[in-house]
């Protein structure tokens, strides 16, 4: 008996070496033992250890070289470019390359890390009022600030400047001192250039300082070292440049100077100017909800404003598009999911198209698990190819992206990443080891070496019954996808004919900031809108103007009024509905000696300012009674315009006009003149409310009486903001946007030459952005939808033609016994309409769970709606069954006798 | 692959393998080496330059039966292919030409 290693040092030995050489390798160490021992060796296991891992080395590094021979063949095979080797890449590459495009965006929105230390724990705190604190109430919150660090008070702010001669409105924010630690403007956020502020900045006696965005930097001052020092005036103030704030710093992302905020003047701020939003770092631990909860409770007799509530800054900007995110995320994964089955499916057809070559190297002495790695290696090298060219998609497909983005979405992602190019690299090699394993395995535990050597019929690997399973499970994902493209089609069809009570087209807006400085009264306002609008009127190819506080669909300064409404009323319908985001603004306190006066009976409506052109130029119906004219003045009696919506819930049977109203038991009376159409202002899916209009002239009186009522009253208010007086002009014309802005510019000039127009747009624009997302996910579903229904067709396609060549022996016997060329046909595209069928069955299934997803995308469309099921069917199924007609015709044309001459 | 290139421990194995005749596989092509060198071989380089040879097509393998000394297992076989041989003969003409050029001087011993 010969020495034998013991036992266990061979299992050991066994799993070091790669497995196809293991049987080699053993017999090798067996060998050697005896050889050792025989020779009498004093230290045979160090020797034996020694050739072990010899072995082992060079196993791997054969590994290796066959890997790199498999590469070298995938590749091969690919040049030769075989139609189903392109078709599995494409189809890969659309996989990928969705999911890419939608990985950009997660990316962008939850991913990429915020440069500010402490990201994920910089919070927004707002109150039971809104979003918004009063100074007073920030101070009062400032003194004890439980479980949050860095309390920060911020206030957005338009500085009128002035560059070569021209009025330029910047975008700015004040900033609290506390905002230095906040967002790290001493640490990762340093200035590039200059100096961060100091604590002293904060204070009222200091200069005032103003560090500058890079974007204004490179802009205006042509990144020139010197700003830092300079001088630059901003509403007249003149503000020292400390510093040139770092690209990256976009927390606000629209601010191009960033200013302290000094609570210099007590007095000068009241409760009701709710101008400050304030930011926040929670303390390690604390969950948003648990800081709210303690902040609520602390703060619960600060009247009016108690802290309701604690958001992450990162959630509520993603929170904006969550909806959109989700929704393509879901659409990617599908459209991935459909991509990897129809690649599953190519590379099991191919693989089956190739059995006879598997089994010539089978039978030439290779082994199945080196074939099996072969076949995935192939597969590896398709599925690279293919995710890079789905990057490929994705990188040309990101500005298309961008393109049609909801606004702020996308800023962050011009650029693909790495970690984006990670994302599809890992992809694509997870796609392409896990949908090649199965089918290469399959290939080759199948293949009969006998018959294949032959080329005898055997039974259509390609066609067996899990083949069939993953097509109908394409077509099944393919409906889903078609389903929400025509359920979104038909939304956005319907949207687009809606009417939003005024005439949208050939309309120019401009948007002018009276600075309060200059423009104190109403009457100041109204004079500038009466002479700016006269002129315009007066210029060649301008059809007319007019003017408002607040347009539709855009910003501007609408309030929400608390109503007394003389005389009887009946009112109907349910009580009105807040904009969104809005509440109802409490009723005024009594005034004081009146306070046991019975409760009055306030109610909520809408209030803009216009001037006598607006509904004219707005075309804007006038239902009943007269429009404004220009003798409407502040010295002429109180008048109001309501809508259609407020005469309907107030005065359902009698007529309005003569009515009046008032904003309080002491404030004036104003009569009802009119009643005009109703307009849609946030959304077109939204509710009408009760709106009403008064003229510029007329606007002011809460000022005035706030003034004569003393300052009490003032300060406790009416729940207002302090009032601003932007002025949005609308101008009728044929000529665009920009020609329009040529002619009126001198104009402005003309009559106020420190004023900037401060947005130029149309009412088209303003109305198209409200549909902007939806928009955006109906290009990427139909996109996704044509290309799923591609991918399944191509699937189909290629299974039934494989099966067709496999048949071909049986089918030519069948002719020659006298079948005919249609039966034969329908021979060979029988599982084809079973997959449609059953494909559109489950299809619809799906479609009923998941649609229900888009409904706040939907207009009018119910998310079950049975009509656009049955249309996308009568579509889906016709197209899959096309699929497998085609390659099914070739069926008919089989020549009997060389179909049974190969035999 | 560079098919024309051998590098000199792939030649003394394919030497090894025509030496050995039917019976050159892995071991024994590491027994003649070692022997013929005099110098302690491990079996990993022996298979890595005989993996080499079968790629460039000088050696063919097939695999034979165990023997009861291998405990059974089977054993990969190598022979020369006829590209191979004609390397061998070309190599062996380059190498005598050379060697006829030279001056063969003794070389110094190293003490």
């Amino acid at each position: 008996v010969t020495a034998h290693p013991p036992s266990s040092w061979l299992a050991v030995a066994r799993r070091l070496i790669a497995p196809s050489q293991r049987e080699e390798a053993e017999g090798d160490l067996i060998e050697l033992w005896a050889r050792l021992s025989d020779r009498g060796d004093r230290a045979p296991s160090l020797r034996f250890w020694r050739e072990t891992l010899s072995l082992a080395i060079a196993s791997r590094r054969r590994l290796e070289e066959d890997f790199a021979q498999d590469v070298r063949h995938g590749v091969r095979l690919l040049r030769r470019l075989p139609g189903l080797a392109l078709a599995a890449c494409t189809s890969l590459a659309i996989g990928i390359g969705g999911t890419t495009a939608a990985f950009t965006m997660i990316d962008a929105a939850l991913l990429r890390p915020w440069p500010y230390p402490d990201a994920d724990r910089l919070v927004v705190l707002s109150t039971n009022l809104g979003r918004y604190f009063s100074p007073p109430a920030f101070r009062r919150l400032a003194g004890q600030h439980d479980g949050l660090d860095h309390l920060t008070a911020t206030e957005a702010d338009g500085f009128l400047m002035n560059f070569g001669g021209q009025a330029v409105l910047v975008n700015g924010h004040r900033l609290s001192a506390e905002v230095i630690a906040l967002l790290g403007l001493n640490g990762p956020l340093h200035p590039e250039i200059g100096r961060p502020f100091n604590p002293s900045d904060f204070t009222a006696a200091s200069d005032p300082v103003v560090a500058i965005s890079d974007r204004l930097w490179r802009t205006r001052y042509a990144s020139s070292d010197n700003i830092i020092g300079q001088t630059i005036t901003a509403d007249g103030v003149p503000l020292r440049v400390v510093g040139v704030l770092p690209r990256k710093f976009d927390f606000f992302p629209d601010s191009d100077l960033l200013v302290p905020l000094t609570f210099s003047e007590p007095g000068t701020y009241n409760e009701y100017a709710r101008t400050l939003e304030v930011y926040g770092s929670l303390r390690p631990g604390l969950t948003p909800d648990l800081a709210a909860l303690m902040l609520s409770a602390k703060t619960r007799y600060f009247a009016p404003a108690q802290v309701a509530s604690v958001e992450g800054v990162r959630e509520r900007v993603f929170r904006g598009f969550r909806p959109t995110v989700k929704i393509l995320s879901v659409v990617s994964l599908i459209i991935l999911i459909v991509g990897c089955l129809n690649f599953a499916t190519l590379l099991t057809v191919r693989s089956a198209d190739r059995q006879q070559e598997l089994a010539v190297r089978i039978a030439m002495g290779a082994g199945r698990q080196r074939i099996v790695r072969q076949l995935v290696t192939e597969a590896l090298v398709l599925s690279l190819v293919g995710g890079a060219v789905g990057v490929l998609v994705a990188y040309v497909g990101r500005g298309v992206l961008a393109g049609n983005a909801i606004d702020g979405m996308l800023e962050l992602s011009r650029n693909l990443e790495w970690r984006v190019i990670a994302f599809a690299t890992a992809l694509a090699l997870s796609t392409g080891v896990l949908f090649s394993v199965g089918p290469a395995r399959r290939a080759t535990a199948r293949v009969d070496l006998e018959s294949a050597l032959r080329d005898a019929a055997s039974p259509p690997l390609a066609g067996s019954r899990a083949t069939w399973l993953v097509g109908s499970i394409q077509v099944a994902f393919t409906m889903v996808l078609l389903v929400g493209a025509a359920l979104l089609v038909k939304s956005l069809l319907r949207i687009q004919s809606f009417d939003p009570g005024y005439d949208s087209s050939h309309a120019v807006t401009l948007r002018l900031e009276l600075p309060r400085t200059r423009y104190r009264t109403d009457a100041d306002v109204a004079r500038f809108v009466e002479l700016f609008t006269d002129r315009i009127r007066a210029l060649p190819g301008i059809q007319d103007a007019g003017a408002a506080s607040s347009l539709p669909f855009s910003v501007g300064s609408l309030g929400m009024r608390m109503v007394l409404l003389e005389g009887p009323i009946h009112v109907s319908g349910p009580p009105e509905a807040m904009p969104l985001g809005w509440r109802v603004p409490p009723p005024p306190p009594p005034p004081p000696g009146m306070s046991d006066m019975p409760p009055l009976d306030f109610l909520p409506a809408l209030s803009c300012e216009v001037d006598p052109g607006f509904f004219r130029t707005m075309r804007i119906p006038l239902i009943k009674g007269r429009d404004f004219t220009p003798f409407d003045t502040a010295a002429s009696p109180p008048v109001v315009i309501i809508n259609q919506a407020m005469a309907a819930r107030y005065w359902p049977d009698a007529d309005p006009v003569g009515r009046r109203m008032r904003l309080g038991p002491l404030f004036p009376w104003k009569t009802i003149i009119g009643v005009v159409g109703n307009i849609r202002r946030f959304a077109r899916d939204d509710e009408i409310r009760s709106e009403y209009y008064e003229p510029f002239s007329q606007a002011g009186d809460q000022r005035r009486l706030f003034a004569r009522l003393g300052a009490d009253l003032v300060r406790r208010g009416l729940g207002v903001q302090a009032p601003e007086s932007p002025a949005m002009v609308v101008v009728r014309s044929r000529l665009n946007a920009r020609a329009v802005t040529n002619a009126v510019a001198p104009l402005v000039r003309s009559i106020d030459p420190a004023l900037p127009i401060a947005q130029v747009s149309t009412l088209r624009e303003a109305l198209d952005n409200a549909v902007a997302d939806r928009r955006f996910i109906l290009s990427h579903v139909v996109g996704f939808a044509a290309l799923a229904l591609l991918l399944a067709a191509v699937g189909v396609y290629a299974v039934t033609s494989h099966v067709v060549r496999r048949r071909e022996h049986e089918l030519g016997i069948r002719a020659a016994l006298g079948a005919r060329g249609a039966h034969l046909v329908w021979l060979a595209m029988r599982e084809g309409v079973v997959v449609a069928v059953i494909g559109v069955f489950v299809g619809s299934l799906l479609s009923i769970t998941l649609t229900p997803q888009l409904r706040g995308f939907l207009y009018e469309v119910s998310p079950w709606d049975w009509l656009t099921l049955s249309f996308v069917a009568l579509l889906l199924v016709p197209a899959v069954i096309c699929a497998s007609y085609f390659p099914a015709r070739r069926a008919a044309r089989v020549d009997p006798l060389t179909a049974l001459k190969s035999v | 692959m560079k098919r024309d290139q051998l590098g000199a421990f792939e030649e003394l194995v394919l030497l090894a393998v025509h030496g050995l005749g039917d019976e050159a596989y892995g071991m024994a092509v590491r027994e003649v080496l070692e022997r013929e060198t005099s110098r302690s071989l491990s079996l990993g380089p022996v298979y890595t330059a005989l993996d080499r040879l079968e790629a460039k097509e000088l050696v063919r393998s097939t695999m034979a039966a165990g023997t009861q000394k291998r405990g059974g297992r089977s054993r990969r076989v190598f022979t020369l292919t006829a590209e191979g041989s004609r390397a061998l003969t070309s190599l062996q003409q380059i190498r005598t030409r050379l060697y006829g050029r030279a001056r063969m001087v003794p070389a110094r011993s190293r003490s």
